[in-house]
């Protein structure tokens, strides 16, 4: 089997990274669907690197993070925000010049497709959905009911941004963003959706993908619902985005 | 002004300081060494620490509409704003024109601090409020309306007063960043010509 996806969280406290066995069943009811899904279109390929990570490893890798460093000079010497996923602390962090401007927590992430290096940096094409206001026509020169110059009709708000959402990035790239850790049962409802949706989602551009020869790769993160709102504000097309797998 | 497809970028604010400007040096506060500044590592760690805002930076987030002095990765002051509606003003005597009232995001610098600036007003101000456009610059000019303070960070955006402060914390303004009174003067006492204004 080429594809498996698996899912990680904070389980425990100390690093780890894994393949699973490759008779194993997927780990999940998403996994189980998209098992369906893909029946008869996955056939037998190189393992798509379904890795799952847990925890933090406290200790520092010059090894692992000089590559990290390296790449991250590069996109501070611009004038750009960039954004860097650290797999393995589950959090991405939104960055400018090297400093830390805002840290999203990751519930979970999950690795769909390949291959996957230690480090994928790409760039941001378009977030599906796109959110746009309405173009708004002031009425004509001498019209009685005036605006103010306050009135503004539809703003946009953070609150009103989607908490399912995908990323698309050059060369087959996608970052699908799905809520989770809700309270309320409609919330729960609405997550577990969301990430049968993306799981296959990923699953099918995969599969689709090697039928024709162009490798696809999703990473799928989990966010608590008001996290996700705030990093699909955050990201914004010909942003430059880090997945780093490691730990530093 | 700046094109993004049909659509202006609605900065355009044109302002004139009737006060001094006032510039100070800015202090060299990189972030301290961390624990990746050994081994391997050593050079590129350093290599990023050169690349940080030096001294007292501004940080504003257009998502919960917060402003923030910083110097490294401390916080030294928050204030409520009012940043970019993202709305879309098309004109309705030529509806090809068309203005984003969109914050840009990004890393800038302050360019300019102002005393008591006065807002030359732009054409989408009176195509807004349904006005003629007027074609004599003195019938533009607007004073009052922008506080005691602005700071410029290049394309006509500025952080600076409003006579709407129940609106601080919204997604209300054509671009620039809004600041009550006291947050506004602490904010432009703090920061130096040439500091960074990094906004998401």
């Amino acid at each position: 089997m080429c594809f498996r996806p698996f899912r990680s969280g904070r389980r425990s406290s100390s690093f780890s990274v894994f393949r699973p066995p490759a008779s194993s069943g997927p780990a999940g009811g998403p996994a189980l669907v998209l098992g369906f899904v893909l029946a008869g279109l996955v056939t037998a390929s190189p393992v798509s690197l379904p890795y799952a990570y847990a925890g933090a490893r406290s200790s520092s890798a010059d090894g692992l993070c000089d590559p990290l460093l390296r790449e991250e000079v590069r996109l501070a010497e611009a004038t750009r925000l960039y954004v860097i996923v650290e797999v393995a602390n589950l959090h991405a962090l939104l960055k400018a010049k090297g400093v830390i401007v805002r840290s999203f927590p990751v519930l979970s992430v999950s690795f769909v497709g390949g291959p996957w290096d230690t480090i994928v940096a790409s760039t941001v094409l378009e977030k599906r959905p796109s959110i746009e206001p309405t173009p708004t026509r002031p009425p004509p020169p001498g019209a009685e009911t005036a605006k103010r110059a306050t009135d503004v009709p539809k703003p946009l708000a953070r609150t009103a941004m989607p908490t399912h959402y995908e990323l698309r990035f050059a060369d087959g790239l996608s970052v699908l963003v799905h809520q989770g850790g809700a309270d309320s049962l409609w919330g729960q409802i609405s997550g577990r959706f969301g990430s049968v949706i993306h799981w296959a989602k990923a699953g099918v551009l995969t599969a689709w993908g090697r039928l024709w020869g162009a490798p696809r790769r999703s990473l799928l993160l989990e966010m608590a619902s008001e996290e996700a709102q705030a990093f699909y504000w955050a990201v914004r097309p010909l942003m430059p985005v880090v997945i780093h797998r490691e730990t530093c | 002004m700046r094109l993004i497809g049909r659509w202006t970028v609605a900065a355009g604010h044109v302002l004139l300081a009737a006060g001094a400007l006032a510039a100070t040096p800015a202090t060299d506060h990189r972030p301290a060494d961390g624990p990746g500044a050994k081994g391997q590592a050593g050079e590129t760690v350093e290599a990023l620490r050169q690349l940080a805002p030096r001294g007292v930076y501004v940080l504003v987030d257009t998502a919960s509409n917060r402003v923030y002095l910083k110097r490294g990765a401390e916080t030294l002051y928050t204030a409520r704003a009012s940043t970019g509606s993202g709305a879309l003003l098309v004109d309705p005597r030529d509806p090809s024109r068309g203005w984003k009232f969109d914050t840009p995001r990004g890393i800038f610098t302050v360019t300019s601090k102002l005393v008591n600036p006065v807002w030359i007003k732009p054409d989408w101000a009176f195509i807004e409020e349904g006005q003629p456009v007027p074609t004599d610059r003195e019938d533009r000019i607007e004073t009052g309306v922008l506080g005691q303070y602005a700071l410029g960070f290049g394309d006509g955006y500025f952080i600076h007063g409003t006579l709407y402060t129940r609106l601080l914390g919204t997604n209300v303004t054509h671009g620039c960043i809004r600041l009550g009174e006291e947050d506004l003067r602490h904010v432009f006492q703090a920061v130096s010509l040439g500091a960074a204004v990094i906004i998401f």
